[in-house]
């Protein structure tokens, strides 16, 4: 970010490809968004070539023992229906076709699969073929012979119930290895969700990056704003920062929104077993949460460029606050905490505020009380006195060691910064509440003792309704010069 | 910055077209020739005088039995010509020369119409199998007879078995594993 034109060379074209950063964070991004559907469409393939399996489309070597037995079978129904009328070379073709199914069991493709169990039961068969063999020649030298029949037929019996034996056991065993088609979706699922939370991490990096960009930029603009140059270099800063942002929402939101979308339909497609499907849940659930974060903070960039116009109307406080608390019950009963909402009833009936704003500066301080209290209260209180809205929220959390107090509204921040932090987030709320109430003309303050809890307070200035009403407030006019 | 990404792409380009570039298959055939045809398509098929070992039936244009169907004993069948070539055998996992009459020289002498579109296979056991009439004519598929110069008997997977060059085309095994049908018997044109 060094790379920032000095104050009295002229901004030129090259400008907007001056960050060799934000070149490679875009090759980066597509690079990840590239991996993502390359993981997508693996996973669909695997989730093919997983149903072409389990359909049991198998070819003979994958099924050495049905085979067996059937041949085994047919040629037991052969000796003990055909003890009258015997053509030899009929039998003789059976043993034939027999004997090549029993070669398959032999063959190293086939013994290569075979455990240590079926190999046993193979062992057990050998003497017996030979039998069938021995018996099979002196029953065609002498057809009459009804000792070598019975046992022959007592032989054939055995064996092919000693295969299906062999097979049933083989094919609980196969079906054993079908789990690894799906251990290898599951992997994929793994895989995918590492890519996304690397895109995760991308967008953090292409945010601060683009935060430092327009910082930067801004100074350079305040020291070329004498020179004729200024004009147009600021023009085209803002261009290209109204295009990156406009990039930025269209090119992350749309892949997004696609996988998600996608997932979504994966998740009905009903080919997924328990596990999967619950890997797909949270693979959702966290693409969603990333979506969450990219506009977060594409909010606060918008604010900080100045592009979020406050637009004041007529609204009920009540109201408004009486909604909060619906949305923030929830919470509340998650995690199975007190709840409390008191609203001054000197509150005019009607305001001149932006809604929007001021909604998002009340659920983002609720949600942060939610979220780091895990037992006793979180309240919310609504003062009004003096032409000042304060909203007063409270809660019994974890709290705020003094020396924070100053940084808990620099973006990502969290008190506890470390890998390991118990509590997740983008640490973007604070940082959101700060600007908006700022462009409010309002102050934010905190009381917080580590082990105590926190206590946000805001106070905003308004107009009660039946003044005329406030002319649209841009917040790049309200910001200082 | 700009140039090097130009010659970045420069270096990128050639490689995403070739990487691109579809298989080629040999064009000089990998099979040999082994004998040469003199019953050819068209001609009459003669009675057989050794053992039968297959049965033609359905839609076929010529006949030598009674019943209208084709009878062939192994020397019939080898008077349409043979070729062999090296395969990696599927089952076994193993290289195999196999010998045998092309499906499709075959298919010339039995005169089978052009509306026909798939053989049902029936081997000595149970096992039936259709196979696209297309497979059999876009790539040399045997009728093996002999596998490694040794006629396959019923006791491996003879007496004739269809064999797809794997090691020369590209197949989907797991559909045509399937159409490698063992110890043919009889085959039902439709």
């Amino acid at each position: 970010m060094t790379a920032i034109a000095p104050a009295k060379a002229p901004v030129t074209r090259r400008f907007v490809f001056l960050s060799p950063t934000i070149t490679i964070l875009g090759i980066v991004g597509i690079l990840l968004l590239v991996a993502v559907i390359a993981l997508i469409g693996t996973m669909l393939r695997q989730i093919e070539a997983n149903r072409i399996a389990t359909g049991f489309n198998f070819s003979t070597a994958n099924r050495p023992f049905s085979q067996l037995e059937h041949e085994a079978m047919q040629t037991l129904v052969y000796v003990t229906e055909n003890p009258e009328d015997f053509d030899a070379a009929r039998f003789q073709q059976d043993l034939d076709v027999l004997a090549s199914r029993w070669e398959v069991v032999f063959w190293p493709t086939v013994q290569a699969v075979f455990p240590q169990d079926i190999k046993d039961n193979i062992d057990e068969m050998i003497p017996m073929w030979d039998s069938i063999q021995d018996l099979s020649a002196e029953w065609m030298a002498d057809p009459q012979n009804e000792e070598v029949h019975a046992e022959l037929a007592q032989l054939l019996s055995d064996f092919s119930l000693l295969v299906f034996q062999t097979d049933v056991r083989y094919q609980t065993i196969r079906g054993l290895t079908l789990d690894n088609f799906n251990q290898s979706t599951e992997n994929l699922l793994v895989a995918l969700t590492i890519v996304l939370v690397l895109l995760v991490g991308f967008v953090i990096i292409a945010a601060y990056a683009m935060y430092r960009f327009v910082q930067a930029q801004r100074s350079a603009e305040a020291k070329t704003r004498a020179a004729l140059a200024a004009e147009s270099a600021a023009n085209e800063t803002s261009q290209f920062k109204d295009q990156f942002l406009a990039v930025m929402s269209h090119e992350l939101r749309t892949p997004l929104n696609a996988i998600i979308g996608f997932l979504g339909i994966m998740g009905m497609s009903g080919k997924l077993d328990e596990r999967n499907t619950h890997m797909l849940q949270r693979t959702r659930a966290n693409a969603e949460r990333l979506l969450i974060l990219i506009n977060d903070i594409l909010d606060l960039s918008k604010i900080e460029a100045g592009r979020m116009e406050l637009v004041p109307s007529a609204v009920s406080p009540r109201e408004l606050v009486g909604r909060w608390q619906t949305q923030m019950e929830v919470l509340a009963k998650q995690k199975d905490l007190k709840f409390t909402v008191t609203i001054d009833p000197h509150l005019p009936d009607e305001i001149m505020i932006d809604e929007n704003a001021v909604t998002k500066i009340g659920t983002n301080l609720l949600s942060n009380a939610f979220k780091f209290t895990d037992e006793g209260e979180v309240s919310l209180e609504s003062k009004y006195s003096d032409r000042q809205w304060y909203i007063i929220v409270r809660d019994t959390g974890i709290g705020i060691p003094a020396h924070m107090h100053n940084h808990i509204f620099e973006s990502f921040r969290q008190v506890d910064n470390s890998f390991k932090r118990p509590y997740g987030g983008t640490g973007l709320g604070l940082p959101i509440v700060q600007h908006l109430v700022k462009a409010m003309n309002g102050t934010v303050r905190v009381d917080s003792e580590p082990g105590k809890g926190s206590t946000f307070t805001v106070t905003l200035p308004v107009e009660p309704v039946e003044k005329a009403a406030a002319p649209t407030v841009s917040v790049s006019q309200l910001q200082p010069a | 910055m700009f140039r090097k990404l130009f010659v970045l792409i420069l270096l990128l380009v050639p490689l995403a077209i070739a990487a691109c570039q579809p298989l080629t298959t040999e064009e000089a055939p990998f099979y040999t020739q082994v004998s040469e045809a003199t019953l050819n398509a068209g001609d009459e098929i003669p009675a057989p005088t050794g053992d039968v070992i297959l049965t033609v039936t359905g839609n076929i244009g010529t006949s030598n039995a009674e019943d209208g169907s084709i009878q062939m004993d192994r020397e019939t069948i080898e008077r349409v010509g043979q070729i062999e070539y090296n395969v990696t055998d599927p089952f076994e996992n193993v290289d195999h020369v196999y010998r045998g009459p092309r499906m499709s020289d075959l298919l010339a002498l039995w005169q089978v119409p052009d509306d026909a579109t798939q053989i049902e296979v029936h081997a000595l056991d149970d096992y039936v199998v259709t196979v696209p009439i297309a497979d059999l004519k876009n790539t040399p598929v045997l009728f093996a007879l002999q596998q490694d110069g040794e006629y396959m008997p019923v006791s491996t997977r003879g007496p004739a078995m269809l064999v797809f060059p794997y090691n020369n085309f590209e197949f989907n095994q797991q559909v045509y594993n399937d159409f490698w049908a063992w110890q043919i018997a009889s085959i039902n044109v439709q």
